[in-house]
């Protein structure tokens, strides 16, 4: 066997050695010991005994405080997909449809969130809902409002944030699935006699399925995982997974209580990842090739 | 004389400062199949387009079955569109394919049932109804398109280079079936096409465009056999180009003498040229004979024959001729000749295409 036979057998798997390299270390195996942390059993004095024990699941599973938790983070997911999905929609469509040549611009405001700092953003948007910030000010000042309104630290300023944060990730992959449509199918469309509302409702809209699922799965489970936007801006009565998590897992020191709340939010992730993808099969078999 | 189905007529249509289509007038009867032919950025496209309703002209107006149509939207149009590349709805099955004019026309369920079945037989569809576009061959999505377009039971069938996305020999196939199809089903057609060939195959007449302008529309006989426009008899088939300068002598009227030993007696029309003149002729490949004499047309001496190329049917030989390479198609089976041989022209006088040449 020839030398450079040998290579080209082997040098595929080459170009993956950087990213096995990091991937294995530093995400499936604290993945993983995370997970083997939840079937232990937490000890005051000795920190965390190694155990195989499912009662921490028993106690995420019936303590209504938990219970609670989850319910909150997967009703704000399931509302912040919606919420960047019908201004997404729409916007993606303009841009792909109206807007051709000068895309760059409305782009770049999709994009300013994914560039600028989360920080920076959190305290502008504190700025902004505080007691005493811009909006408060100018509603008192106008005379609307008597006192302040809560914004700041409450779940709906929260989730204004959290949309406009998380808008690109619906953008982007709707704006890369209208944008190959073939335009020739709308002509084909039109000429077969059909208006132009059917025409969106019966070709843009199934063929922009691909991004719809890509955009929704991506903003589901960042949302759900999301850690600062609720630290920062969300409200003490209204508690989230991810900072659930932190606090057990660094405040309290309960780490195997802390590792049973996130394995079940990554499960609650795969699980909702792995359905919407057979759904999305079984509704487009068609698009297995695009 | 035949009911007169779609009518053209001044249309004009310009994209900045091109002139896509110039005062183009055009009759077309019912049930006739016509090709718009010419080059790439001839207009016939936009022209197509316009019929459509997907452009619309700066002036003239589309008439259809007497009524004017050229102000109406694509979708109140009753043309139907072949696209170049099918433009198949990816996300949807053969079945729902043919379905959907037919279901934006809100007819009924049954009807709808009736028509695609027809459709699926007349186009020969049958097993294929749930298969999606991505599963199909070319030549099945060629069916596909045809099937939804004829569907909606169209007064004018629009195909846009509809056969150039197929393979050579599925084309030819599919030309063949194409028209048999159509002419059991008379329909008006218009086809737009660069293929010469497509045209002929196809075709009752043909619009042969150049720079917007339909410079000539007739038969393919005719558009063949007496070109118009020195564009038509260059565009058609393959031409040599011989230079030379006009002399007259009187007594046998006017004859172009090339001044490279040809001479073609009774061509040019008195009056069209002045003695001297210089001049092209144009001869097509398959008009050119060969001998191993002198000829009435070649006069002086022979060629040599650089190449010859077998093209199953024809041989192809290429001669050099003074620097000049002259091409001549010849039935296989006629006279044959070698590499280096010396040889002589011959060709008929009308069938060679007279042009002033431009010196300098």
């Amino acid at each position: 066997m020839s030398y450079a036979y040998k290579l080209r057998r082997t040098a595929p798997w080459l170009w993956l050695a950087p990213a096995i390299a990091i991937f294995i270390p530093f995400f499936i195996i604290p993945i993983a010991v995370v997970v083997r942390n939840s079937f232990n059993v937490d000890d005051p004095l000795a920190l965390m005994v190694s155990d195989f024990t499912l009662i921490n699941y028993r106690n995420v599973i019936t303590d209504p405080y938990y219970y609670r938790v989850i319910f909150n983070s997967l009703w704000v997911s399931a509302a912040i997909t919606l919420g960047t999905l019908l201004i997404g929609y729409p916007f993606a469509y303009f841009l792909v449809r109206r807007a051709k040549r000068s895309l760059i611009f409305p782009l770049w405001a999709i994009y300013t969130p994914l560039v600028v700092s989360i920080i920076v953003r959190a305290f502008g948007w504190i700025v902004i809902t505080a007691d005493s910030g811009l909006i408060n000010a100018a509603l008192l000042s106008v005379g609307l409002v008597h006192e302040p309104v809560k914004i700041l630290f409450e779940v709906e300023g929260m989730m204004v944030a959290m949309v406009h944060r998380y808008l690109p990730l619906m953008v982007i992959p709707l704006v890369n699935a209208l944008s190959r449509i073939d335009t020739q199918l709308y002509s084909a469309s039109l000429n077969l006699g059909a208006s132009d509302q059917r025409t969106f409702w019966k070709i843009t809209v199934p063929l922009s399925l691909p991004g719809f699922v890509a955009g929704t799965q991506l903003v589901f489970a960042v949302v759900l995982s999301d850690f600062v936007i609720p630290s920062l801006l969300g409200s003490t009565r209204f508690r989230m997974l991810a900072p659930v998590v932190y606090e057990a897992a660094m405040i309290r020191v309960a780490w195997a209580n802390a590792a049973a709340l996130a394995s079940v939010m990554l499960l609650i992730v795969v699980t909702m990842l792995v359905t919407s993808t057979l759904t999305y099969r079984r509704l487009a078999p068609w698009a297995r090739g695009l | 004389m035949s009911e007169i189905d779609l009518e053209i007529r001044n249309i004009r249509k310009t994209f900045g400062p091109v002139v896509a289509v110039d005062d183009a007038s055009l009759t077309i009867e019912k049930g006739q199949i016509v090709s718009f032919l010419g080059p790439s950025g001839c207009g016939k496209s936009t022209l197509l387009n316009i019929i459509s309703g997907f452009i619309e002209p700066d002036a003239g107006e589309v008439r259809l079955a007497g009524e004017i149509i050229s102000h109406l939207p694509p979708n109140r149009r009753k043309t139907s569109m072949v696209f170049q590349h099918f433009a198949l709805f990816p996300h949807m099955t053969v079945t729902a394919n043919i379905r959907y004019g037919l279901e934006a026309a809100r007819m009924p369920d049954e009807t709808i049932r009736e028509r695609v079945s027809e459709m699926v037989s007349l186009l020969k569809l049958n097993g294929l109804e749930r298969r999606y576009p991505g599963e199909l061959s070319g030549g099945q999505r060629q069916r596909v398109a045809i099937a939804r377009a004829l569907a909606v039971r169209p007064k004018v069938l629009l195909l846009d280079e509809a056969l150039s996305a197929l393979d050579k020999n599925l084309r030819e196939e599919m030309q063949i079936e194409l028209t048999l199809l159509l002419r059991a089903l008379d329909i008006t057609t218009i086809l737009v096409t660069h293929d010469q060939r497509e045209a002929f195959a196809v075709s009752d007449r043909i619009a042969l465009m150049d720079r917007g302008r339909i410079v000539q529309f007739g038969s393919p006989q005719d558009v063949y056999g007496s070109p118009a426009t020195d564009f038509v008899f260059k565009f058609l088939g393959s031409a040599n180009c011989i230079p030379g300068y006009v002399r007259s002598d009187g007594a046998a009227g006017l004859l172009a003498l090339t001044d490279t030993g040809i001479r073609v007696e009774g061509r040019v029309e008195s009056g069209r040229f002045a003695d001297h003149d210089p001049v092209d002729l144009y001869v097509r490949s398959e008009d050119i004979r060969l001998s191993s004499v002198p000829t009435s047309v070649h006069v002086s001496h022979p060629g040599d024959v650089k190449l010859v190329t077998f093209l199953g049917s024809i041989y192809r030989y290429v001669v050099d001729f003074d620097g000049m390479q002259i091409v001549a198609d010849r039935p296989a089976g006629a006279e044959n000749f070698a590499i280096g041989e010396k040889i002589y022209f011959d060709f008929r006088p009308k069938d060679c295409h007279v042009v002033a040449r431009s010196v300098g």
